[in-house]
């Protein structure tokens, strides 16, 4: 007998673990990619663009920390 | 063999020398009249000219100021569309003393969908609270899918501000330059001298480009990317202007070093 409830919380843990991973990989290559932009182009407001794509970086890693303790405990 | 003073015999090509009189005074000039003294004037303040780069000389100044005088009078926002001699802004390929002259980004209009976007995604968790259909999620995940939806919304407007942000034509005394950022990994950077642009064409088509006055222009080169092509761009007539201007300040350049 298949336990459907089972098979639903092993896709929903996988679901979050997975998107998580990958959301921080991307905020990741924003950040590389702000960098790159700004060594190209130089403005007013890279500093401030470069900051905004960290805090974003770092808040993608809390998040997924988040998940993990979520789907520890 | 001293030279003959003679006057008659001197060839034009010969150095004339000229020597003084052993014995003679300094002459000294008497004033019939005094200086009238005139009261003292403040000194006027000078006009403010457009400070030129040390690669233009003064025969370039008079094309340049033509350019000067189209571009007058438009925003130097840093957040504008249409950057006019930016004092802040510089790119990586610039070379020593090139002076920009106008930088331009996508037309403010262009950026609507993505900002309603954004305020519909920051709205939609109220929806789903409104409609009591934030029961359907698992409690333990609510919290977490929240800030995961709110670190979306934030990415989304993020990567659409980058890529207006980023994505600029610029126009140098010398070249034009147009940088594109595709997406997160892809970038384009064509490049093309002034000397080598054949043709300019403006593009306005649609409602809201016309009501904007904003739109594509089209640059044909004889260099190896043929074709550059600056899409919704604020003023486009404007910029075929000076980039016409700038053409023919290089072609007299031209004429003038054939010339020398």
């Amino acid at each position: 007998m298949i336990d459907f409830n089972f098979i639903l919380n092993l896709a929903k843990e996988i679901f979050a673990f997975l998107g998580g991973l990958l959301y921080l990989i991307f905020a990741l290559v924003v950040v590389k990619q702000v960098t790159s932009m700004s060594k190209n182009v130089h403005d007013k407001f890279n500093t401030i663009l470069i900051v905004f794509s960290y805090i974003h970086f770092l808040l993608s890693a809390l998040l997924f920390l988040s998940t993990l303790l979520l789907l520890l405990t | 063999m001293p030279r003959a003073k003679n006057l008659d015999l001197i060839a034009p090509d010969d150095p004339v020398i000229t020597t003084k009189p052993k014995n003679s005074k300094p002459v000294t000039k008497v004033n019939p009249k005094p200086p009238i003294k005139s009261s003292p004037k403040p000194p006027s303040k000078p006009k403010k000219t457009p400070p030129v780069s040390k690669s233009t000389s003064s025969r370039d100044l008079k094309f340049r100021q033509k350019v000067y005088q189209l571009i007058q009078g438009i925003t130097k926002s840093p957040l504008s569309s249409f950057l006019v001699r930016p004092k802040v802004f510089t790119f990586n390929a610039r070379d020593d003393g090139e002076e920009i002259i106008l930088v331009l980004r996508r037309h403010w209009f262009t950026n609507i969908p993505w900002i309603i976007t954004g305020i519909l995604m920051i709205f939609a968790p109220f929806l789903l609270l409104t409609f009591s259909l934030w029961s359907i999620f698992p409690p333990d995940y609510r919290l977490i899918l929240a800030i995961f939806w709110y670190l979306l919304t934030f990415a989304v407007a993020f990567e659409n501000f980058l890529s207006w942000y980023f994505n600029v034509f610029i126009l140098t005394e010398e070249r034009v330059i147009d940088i594109d950022f595709y997406n997160l990994l892809d970038k384009k950077m064509s490049e093309a001298k002034i000397s080598m642009i054949q043709d300019v064409t403006s593009k306005t088509s649609g409602i809201s480009q016309t009501l904007f006055n904003y739109g594509s222009v089209i640059i044909q080169t004889a260099s190896e990317l043929p074709l550059i092509r600056v899409n919704k761009v604020p003023n486009p007539d404007l910029v075929l202007q000076v980039l016409q201007q700038m053409r023919s300040e290089e072609e007299q350049e031209a004429i003038d070093g054939r010339l020398k």
